[in-house]
């Protein structure tokens, strides 16, 4: 670019000279361009021109373009000379070729004239200036080059130096992000940069410790969450595994937890009882008006509410509720919700029934012969008591019934004695067909003004058995009692005593009012009366049937009600054989 | 003579009943159930009615509620031996008027003594 800037400044100055010079050389008479003899010419003062190194030649040329004088630099041939015809042309400049070494040459030319009449030309030529190097401007160049050369490698070391811990340091960051850590980058810099990387540094140090706080934060929110599921989950499981239904409310009354029980209990899931008014999964009003209590900040609310109700619609469970208060750890003096228990207390309510059933019916049997007793006792004070007839017959009576108060009495102490496992039997080698026979004569005896026939129908040899004897003719008793009591008129009371390999079977049947399917499986539980009227109006203590199964129990025997029958009822006892009960046991 | 129903299914009770009754000197009929009971009212009302509960066929709770079913007008009282206390088992007498309780053990000379009572109209109910 340097040379090339020369070059073009060069040219000028060629062309400027050239033309100024062409025109000086052109206003001098033709002589004294071409003098004659020995005087020199104008030309040969320019000869100095030739020291000029871009200088060529100076030729003087007649119109006809024949040089007639010339001065031409070291080693130049004047090219041949272009004589432009028209006069427009005259004054103008050519380029041309030296002749042998092909150099540019460039030429200025001028008229020659004598009062408007040509008289030859002046032609001046310059060498075209060299583009590039040439020895004339090595001290130039020299001078030009040698800062650039002392310098470059200069300032390239001052950059490198400078370079070098940016680089060492953009490594550094860039190791960071590639390994995701933030450390301190050890960098030893001064300067700008120094203070930069300080910078950098102390912010590296700042983003740790800002992160090492939030990591902190981060784990103690993380076990703090993990305990707070823990927590949760431990209180939903205790409420889960509680055998209560129980719904919890909160401060407004609305509904925060039901476990599945409860969900069960109302026959419908949890997220139902959760996401609905209690309107939409319950339509028992006294449960509608204990939760109304609780809504609208509670102003309703008694905490001693207890409400007992049964869900007809879905089951027949008698449920009682029971109200807390859930208090704050914080300040136990404000309620946060509510926590409903719903118990079911449908076997406490049976209990409860059939307990007062119970004490209805034994006062009944024990007013009874009380009764009896009564009238004949005050009887035999009055007129009628001075009959002897009279006072024999009450005799009588009043044994009949004292027995029938004890017997009474010793089943209930039976029955409190197996119940309480202190019931020891006294078993021994006993003929089953003499405790059957005494018991059947015993009942056919009791139902002597009835019109019920009687069967006994037993082997005459049977294998001795290994029982408690009275308490095996207490169960074969009851049975027998009971054929006679639920018989109808004209019915019959059967007695069969079977042996097989194994066991005895006793079978007691009636042809009276039957047992419904419904009732089969409630008749032997303890207290319990058929609520049949024809069955309320007999007198009964719902003991008889629970004291046989007891006994028959007791012996490892069963005791089943036989199910095929069509008419009356049939109850089976099965006693193990002595042999198979012991190998049973063992 | 007034005439006085006892109803019993016990025979024994029936019986001395009869002879206090008798004694104190009204005249007795006796039926052993609730249906027999009804029977015998067809032929004619008694001057005063006295039955057991607990009976076979028909008891004293049903022969109290066939009697103020099929005779609405009747005029006698009706005396309820009973050996159940709760007040529950006497809660169907609440629509039958005219009618009393006694508990069990009964006492003859009581039982006499609240007929009389009754019949010269000057009783309150033994128990209610």
């Amino acid at each position: 670019m340097v040379f090339q800037y020369q070059h073009g400044d060069r040219l000028a100055d060629i062309r400027s000279q050239g033309v100024s010079l062409v025109r000086a050389l052109s206003g001098v008479p033709y002589e004294q361009l071409v003098p004659g003899g020995e005087q020199q010419s104008v030309v040969q003062v320019l000869r100095h021109r030739a020291d000029d190194n871009d200088f060529a030649y100076v030729s003087i040329v007649d119109a006809q373009g024949k040089s007639v004088n010339e001065m031409v630099a070291d080693g130049v041939i004047v090219p041949a000379a272009k004589i432009p015809e028209e006069p427009s042309s005259w004054l103008g400049e050519n380029h041309l070729e030296l002749l042998g070494d092909q150099r540019k040459i460039i030429e200025f030319h001028a008229p020659l004239l004598d009062d408007s009449d040509l008289q030859g030309f002046v032609r001046l030529g310059y060498l075209y200036p060299i583009v590039g190097f040439s020895v004339s401007q090595l001290p130039f160049l020299a001078a030009v080059a040698l800062p650039v050369f002392l310098l470059v490698p200069l300032f390239y070391l001052l950059l490198r130096l400078e370079v070098r811990p940016v680089r060492a340091a953009s490594r550094e960051i860039n190791r960071l992000i590639e390994g995701e850590s933030l450390r301190r980058v050890e960098i030893t810099a001064s300067g700008e940069l120094g203070e930069f990387m300080q910078r950098f540094n102390d912010f590296v140090a700042l983003a740790n410790s800002r992160i090492q706080g939030l990591e902190q934060d981060q784990q103690r929110l993380i076990t703090s969450a993990k305990l707070v599921t823990y927590r949760k989950n431990r209180v939903e499981t205790v409420l889960e595994t509680l055998p209560e239904a129980v719904l919890i409310l909160d401060e407004s009354g609305a509904i925060t937890f039901a476990n599945q029980k409860l969900a069960a209990l109302f026959g419908v899931s949890q997220d139902v009882i959760l996401a609905q008014a209690p309107q939409q999964w319950c339509n028992n009003p006294d449960v509608l008006a204990l939760l109304g209590k609780y809504q609208d900040g509670g102003k309703g609310r008694n905490f001693t509410d207890t409400i007992r109700f049964s869900l007809e619609e879905i089951s027949d469970k008698s449920i009682a509720t029971k109200t807390y208060p859930l208090f704050s750890p914080e300040k136990a003096s404000s309620a946060f919700g509510t926590l409903i228990i719903f118990r079911d207390e449908t076997r406490e309510a049976l209990a409860r029934q059939a307990r007062s059933d119970f004490v209805a019916h034994l006062s009944h049997e024990l007013k009874s012969p009380l009764n009896v007793l009564n009238l004949y006792s005050e009887s035999l004070l009055s007129e009628a008591g001075k009959s002897e007839e009279f006072r024999i017959e009450a005799a009588n009576v009043i044994a009949d019934e004292v027995h029938r108060l004890s017997s009474l009495i010793t089943g209930l102490l039976n029955m409190t004695q197996i119940e309480n496992g202190s019931l020891t039997p006294d078993r021994n080698l006993v003929k089953l067909r003499d405790v059957a026979s005494a018991a059947f004569d015993e009942a056919r005896h009791s139902a002597v003004d009835t019109d019920i026939t009687f069967e006994f129908d037993a082997p005459k040899e049977m294998s001795p058995i290994f029982v408690d004897k009275d308490l095996i003719r207490i169960a074969i008793t009851n049975l027998l009692s009971n054929a006679v009591k639920y018989n109808s008129d004209g019915g019959k009371v059967c007695l069969t005593i079977e042996e097989t390999e194994d066991a005895i079977q006793i079978r007691v049947a009636d042809s009276g009012i039957g047992i419904s399917e419904e009732e089969a499986v409630k008749i032997f539980d303890k207290f319990y009366r058929s609520h049949d009227e024809q069955v309320q109006s007999i007198g009964g203590h719902g003991l008889g049937l629970a004291l046989t199964k007891q006994i028959i129990e007791l012996h490892h025997g069963s005791l089943s009600l036989d199910h095929d029958r069509t008419e009356g009822a049939e109850f089976i006892i099965n006693l193990w054989k002595e042999t198979t009960a012991v190998k049973q046991a063992i | 003579m007034k005439r006085i129903m006892i109803v019993d299914d016990h025979a024994m009770v029936l019986r001395v009943l009869r002879l206090g009754i008798e004694e104190a000197g009204y005249e007795v009929e006796s039926a052993s159930n609730g249906s027999e009971c009804l029977v015998k009212l067809c032929n004619g009302h008694p001057d005063f009615l006295v039955t057991d509960i607990d009976m076979p066929r028909m008891s004293g709770k049903e022969l109290c509620m066939a009697i103020e079913e099929q005779f609405p007008d009747r005029s006698f009282p009706i005396v309820v031996l009973t050996s159940r206390t709760e007040l529950e088992h006497r809660d169907w007498t609440a629509s039958i008027p005219n009618l009393s309780f006694m508990e069990k053990p009964v006492s003859v000379r009581r039982l006499v003594s609240f007929i009389g009572q009754s019949l010269a109209g000057t009783t309150e109910a033994v128990s209610s």
